[in-house]
């Protein structure tokens, strides 16, 4: 049976994605181009645009993905205002407490460390150790001050389209936004690119930016008395985090920067398993592409992964080696997947047409808002 | 495969959703060709059946017991942790029961639960109370580990399971609570007023409701079982003229209540799903629920949430509710609801148990 065509022909829509785009490859930005496209295909006249300054005048809503930087957000939204144009706001938001807190102590400890039980000991209490303790004053108000803003900003837009109902629930509580309707709007995957699956897969994959949120530093070290095959494929922001990441990669790592679509999804169908532990991932495209290449995930379990990738991936405290590792070993240990297995059902069902569905609903709101005020 | 569903030995004199949901996925278990005997025992006597399965760690010294029984026996022990964070309840809620109790004045009342809104749920846990909580917490730890696999309600509770509970590396699979469908009656009329059904109690939060709504023309209705009167005594105090408070009544009565509710709200401190609020939203009324607990992923953006411990959220939320346009059979929230079936849920305890068996041996090297 085939789904009832979309039809968004008469709306005219902003997508707009915060300038870092430029310079830091994401998913925020991917997901813009794949919904714009999604929607042009329905009959919207959709322009994207990558910029803290938008020119909305013309477009009947503005879409916003992420919000890294509030100051960067509320040029955006003030753009959009000055237009009188009603915003809808992706957020992509989780918390970056525990990356400032244990994930950079824990570079730290690994840059110097030789992986004898005192480099254990530090992990564990880093681990262990409440945030507060963590993390100092200044820290802390920086901390408050950047949330208090980025409260305020979700406060001011016409709805928001959180990528999973943890999302939503995460925001509401600990930012307190509790009146701004929501529409969830899940995650979409690039199913077109995904390869045929072959019989044999061997080796591990971490796709994903080489950076401390991610948590390759922990993954490396993990698995460095195993002699893992592993690939890091991603862009490195930081040469000192690399280097670190490297001294425990071993020589049978491979470092193959950011690679296309077509070569990343090769590389995904090949591998067996693919590790991710991140601290903050709102819902990584990477595992979810990842899952639709056929091959076993470890993930981190501070994110929002779960409602996606439920019982059928391992899960791992990001902070802890030897729970990384044995989540690895699981995976391996699995059974090789199977085409339409439960998990490769669920993510075959995220299309970027169903992503557009969710968003049309989303503007609906907000132009009925928009329309009320005025 | 034969399956032995356990729930603690007062099911029937306590009821609760716990029980609900065993013998509705026993007998969903049963057209899959599963055996499923649902028993109340704190030891039961496992030998003969493939698999034990244990209905909600809430009472842990129970699960323990129940536990060392299957384990006399050499049994597979799936979970439905049915696993909630008390912390709030034993903290923030109780507090603003104090503020409730002890204010002379809405308004003074109002302004009292701001500050302890302000201040957290962890200021107002006493040592005692945080140093039991957190037995509670190493117990249901120690349960879970040792369970061969989990069957959690939602991907919210699985993830709380891994995070407070330490349960990351146990294998599971999620299994949807439903409402029972055989209580939904096709609405008629018009619809009027809210309703709240549940046990008269903290944690479901009827007190704040009623404060909330007390000034509003709004007729409220609250069925269930009131077990603690101090509380009862409390909602009664703080509700308006137009709140009744009806007991517990028969599942006929409950249902024409339902099929006549515009709104059912219940702004619970901690819930899985909120079997009510789910017959609520399948009897075609709208939800309001609390913003704690796993209702979100299981009503999406189709309900209205409310921060338990704040009435103007709660006020704003029930009234926003009143406002939203009519329910439609077939519309979103309708057909959320009627894609959790016990069939479905069956299936995937079904799946559960297949991965406790297949796991039994590697659960030994683990």
């Amino acid at each position: 049976m085939t789904a009832p065509a979309l039809d968004a022909r008469g709306l005219r829509l902003l997508a707009i994605v915060p300038p870092v785009a430029n310079r830091v490859f994401g998913g925020a930005a991917i997901a813009a181009r794949c919904t714009a496209r999604a929607l042009a295909e329905a009959g919207a006249e959709v322009s994207v645009v990558t910029t803290d300054r938008p020119d909305a005048r013309g477009f009947d809503v503005a879409h916003i993905f992420g919000m890294g930087d509030p100051r960067v957000l509320a040029r955006q939204i003030d753009a959009c205002s000055m237009a009188r144009v009603p915003v809808v706001l992706s957020p992509i938001w989780c918390s970056w407490r525990e990356v400032s807190a244990r994930a950079l102590r824990a570079v730290d400890v690994l840059r110097h460390g030789r992986g004898d039980r005192r480099t254990y000991r530090a992990l564990e209490r880093i681990r262990s150790a409440p945030l507060e303790r963590l993390l100092n004053r200044s820290d802390m108000a920086e901390f408050d001050h950047l949330e208090a803003a980025q409260a305020k900003l979700m406060k001011a837009v016409a709805v928001l389209t959180p990528i999973s109902a943890a999302e939503a629930r995460d925001f509401r509580y600990r930012l307190g936004v509790r009146d701004v309707p929501f529409v969830i709007v899940p995650n979409g995957v690039r199913g077109d690119s995904v390869p045929p699956w072959p019989a044999q897969r061997r080796g591990i994959v971490c796709a994903a930016r080489i950076e401390p949120g991610k948590n390759q530093h922990m993954l490396a070290f993990a698995l460095h008395r195993d002699g893992a095959e592993i690939t890091f494929a991603g862009d490195v922001g930081d040469e000192k985090y690399l280097s670190v990441v490297e001294k425990w990669a071993g020589s049978r790592a491979e470092f193959t920067g950011r690679l296309e679509l077509p070569d990343l999804m090769a590389l995904l169908s090949r591998a067996a398993v693919h590790a991710m532990p991140s601290w903050a991932d709102v819902t990584s495209l990477a595992h979810l592409e990842a899952a639709a290449c056929g091959v076993r995930l470890v993930v981190g379990d501070r994110g929002f992964e779960w409602e996606y990738l439920q019982g059928d991936a391992e899960y791992a405290d990001p902070g802890d080696p030897e729970a990384i590792r044995a989540a690895v070993q699981r995976a391996l240990h699995k059974p090789p997947r199977q085409p339409g297995d439960d998990l490769d059902r669920r993510i075959r069902a995220l299309t970027w047409r169903s992503v557009a569905e969710h968003a049309l609903r989303a503007y609906a709101i907000a132009l009925k808002a928009a329309a009320r005020a005025a | 495969m034969n399956a032995l569903i356990v729930l603690r030995p007062d099911a029937t004199s306590h009821h609760g959703g716990d029980a609900m949901l065993a013998r509705s996925t026993a007998q969903a278990l049963a057209a899959l060709g599963v055996r499923a005997t649902v028993v109340e025992s704190a030891s039961p006597d496992a030998r003969g059946y493939d698999i034990v399965h244990l209905i909600g760690i809430f009472e842990p010294e129970t699960a323990q017991r129940q536990v060392a029984a299957c384990d006399r026996c050499g049994a597979r022990i799936a979970i439905s942790p049915i696993w909630m964070d008390l912390t709030e309840v034993e903290g923030l809620a109780r507090e603003c029961e104090r503020i409730l109790r002890t204010a002379a004045f809405a308004r003074w009342a109002r302004g009292r639960l701001g500050r302890a809104r302000q201040r957290g749920a962890g200021k107002y846990l006493g040592r005692r109370t945080a140093r039991r909580l957190e037995r509670r917490s190493k117990v249901q730890s120690e349960l879970l580990c040792r369970a061969d696999v989990l069957v959690p309600n939602g991907a919210v509770e699985a993830r709380e399971c891994a995070l407070k509970l330490g349960a990351g590396a146990v294998p599971f699979v999620i299994a949807p609570i439903c409402a029972p469908s055989h209580l939904a009656v096709p609405a008629t009329g018009v619809r009027h007023g809210v309703l709240c059904v549940g046990r008269i109690e903290t944690r479901k939060n009827q007190a704040l409701l009623a404060f909330a709504l007390r000034d509003d023309p709004i007729d409220i209705t609250c069925v269930g079982d009131p077990y603690d009167p101090d509380y009862f005594r409390l909602c009664r105090r703080w509700a308006g003229k137009r709140t009744r408070f009806a007991g517990r009544l028969p599942d006929a009565a409950v249902n024409e209540l339902f099929a006549g509710a515009a709104v059912h709200a219940m702004p619970s401190w901690c819930e899985t799903a909120g079997i009510a609020s789910l017959q609520g939203a399948m009897a075609g009324a709208q939800v309001v629920v609390g913003d704690r607990g796993s209702e979100i992923e299981y009503f999406g953006d189709d309900a209205e949430y409310a921060d338990p411990a704040d009435p103007e959220s709660i006020r704003a939320a029930v009234l926003r509710a009143l406002r939203r346009p009519p329910r439609a059979p077939g519309d979103s929230l309708d057909r959320r609801v009627r894609a959790l079936t016990w069939q479905l849920a069956a299936e995937r305890t079904k799946q559960a148990y297949e991965i406790a068996l297949g796991s039994h041996e590697s659960r030994s090297g683990r």
